[in-house]
């Protein structure tokens, strides 16, 4: 049994200021680095159209070095991680480009355990509310907290 | 043991892990023909080059024997665009395919040269032939001769070791591989099927340049 959400992961595709995308469309004829196994390489070949040339990277540090060394043009990731590969390397001016998809993370229970399901319901509702976990996401994170689904 | 095997999931892959395999043929296809024009080449200007010529050709065999490949191919791969020499995935990765063979079979077929005894070369110059013909005709064929095998052996690792382009994003058999199995989370039929893949390339490869070897070297290679 899952409680509701407590944050967020979005996959994003990003890329330095001078390449164009701004629509799905534009993906099509750039060489796009995604990490494989990855909540990315589950989701960006169906958003991508015909004549994407996707490139495949084995972990998330081969991806990031061929975004970085310009063997592909945009690189799709978590956020977090364009984040950090966007801070570390202020001169490359990455930007966002496209938000794929938002994966939504919550707090498993045992079966049945119904009174602590309720419980960590209420302490996210509570501190949904009242910003406490937008600003712990903010501050681990560095960015802000999507609107969270309650189910 | 009990675990069910599940080769099926794998062989639903079989059109892309054949595709992979063809690649895997043709990158080892041309490092092979570009490394070994080279090292007959470079092995000639060790043995007979002028000194700067030597020691640059020793200095580069050095270079390469002694790092890993797989750190020769991220430098072409990633090292090289920071200084402006930006190559496509398969493009890197036949030239570290060529560069590292290239290192490797410089020694054998300067070993191979040197195991030709001095009369040969003194008799064909006796014979009026101009050096670049005594090389040619009378040295290097059974210099190559001397070592096929050890040639052959090195030809064949390059091959293997070619699995390692998969890191650069080149789809070769091992990409396929990696591929399929983080989809049918079936790693050890995948790997076990590639395995067989790689043991039968190489082994054709053998009688292949076995073969060839015989003919092109008219019966003087082991």
């Amino acid at each position: 049994m899952f409680a509701n959400p407590n944050g967020a992961l979005s996959i994003t595709i990003f890329a330095p200021k001078s390449v164009n995308i701004k629509t799905p469309a534009d993906l099509a004829g750039k060489r796009i680095g995604i990490t494989r196994a990855t909540l990315e390489e589950a989701t960006v070949p169906k958003m991508a159209p015909p004549g994407t040339n996707i490139v495949w990277f084995d972990e998330i540090a081969s991806t990031i070095q061929a975004l970085l060394s310009g063997q592909v043009d945009a690189a799709s990731m978590s956020g977090f991680a364009e984040k950090t590969v966007t801070d570390a390397n202020p001169d490359k001016q990455f930007e966002t480009k496209l938000l794929v998809t938002t994966a939504y993370y919550g707090a498993a229970v045992r079966p049945g355990d119904i009174e602590l399901l309720r419980w960590i319901d209420t302490w996210v509702f509570l501190n949904t509310q009242n910003g406490v976990l937008a600003d712990i996401y903010k501050k681990y994170t560095g960015l802000e907290l999507p609107p969270l689904p309650r189910f | 043991v009990n675990y069910a095997f599940h080769f099926n999931v794998v062989l639903d892959h079989l059109p892309e892990l054949l595709d992979g395999a063809w690649l895997t043929i043709r990158l080892s296809a041309m490092a092979m023909a570009i490394g070994l024009a080279l090292a007959v080449l470079c092995a000639y200007g060790k043995t007979a080059g002028p000194r700067p010529v030597r020691w640059l050709i020793s200095a580069y065999v050095e270079l390469i024997r002694n790092t890993p490949f797989i750190v020769q191919m991220f430098f072409v791969y990633f090292g090289l665009p920071s200084l402006g020499l930006r190559l496509s995935a398969m493009a890197a990765a036949v030239l570290a395919m060529i560069i590292n063979l290239t290192a490797y079979a410089i020694e054998i077929v300067r070993a191979g040269i040197e195991a030709v005894p001095v009369g040969q070369r003194e008799a064909a110059r006796a014979f009026g032939l101009r050096p670049s013909l005594v090389f040619g005709l009378v040295v290097l064929p059974q210099a190559l001769g001397n070592v096929y095998p050890a040639l052959v052996s090195q030809i064949v690792i390059t091959m293997l070791e070619s699995a390692v382009v998969s890191q650069i994003a080149v789809v070769d058999l091992t990409h396929v591989a990696d591929f399929v199995q983080s989809r049918n989370f079936r790693a050890f039929e995948t790997y076990l099927v590639i395995t067989a893949v790689y043991l039968i390339l190489a082994v054709l490869l053998r009688r292949l340049l076995a073969r060839g070897g015989r003919r092109l070297l008219a019966g003087r290679a082991a």
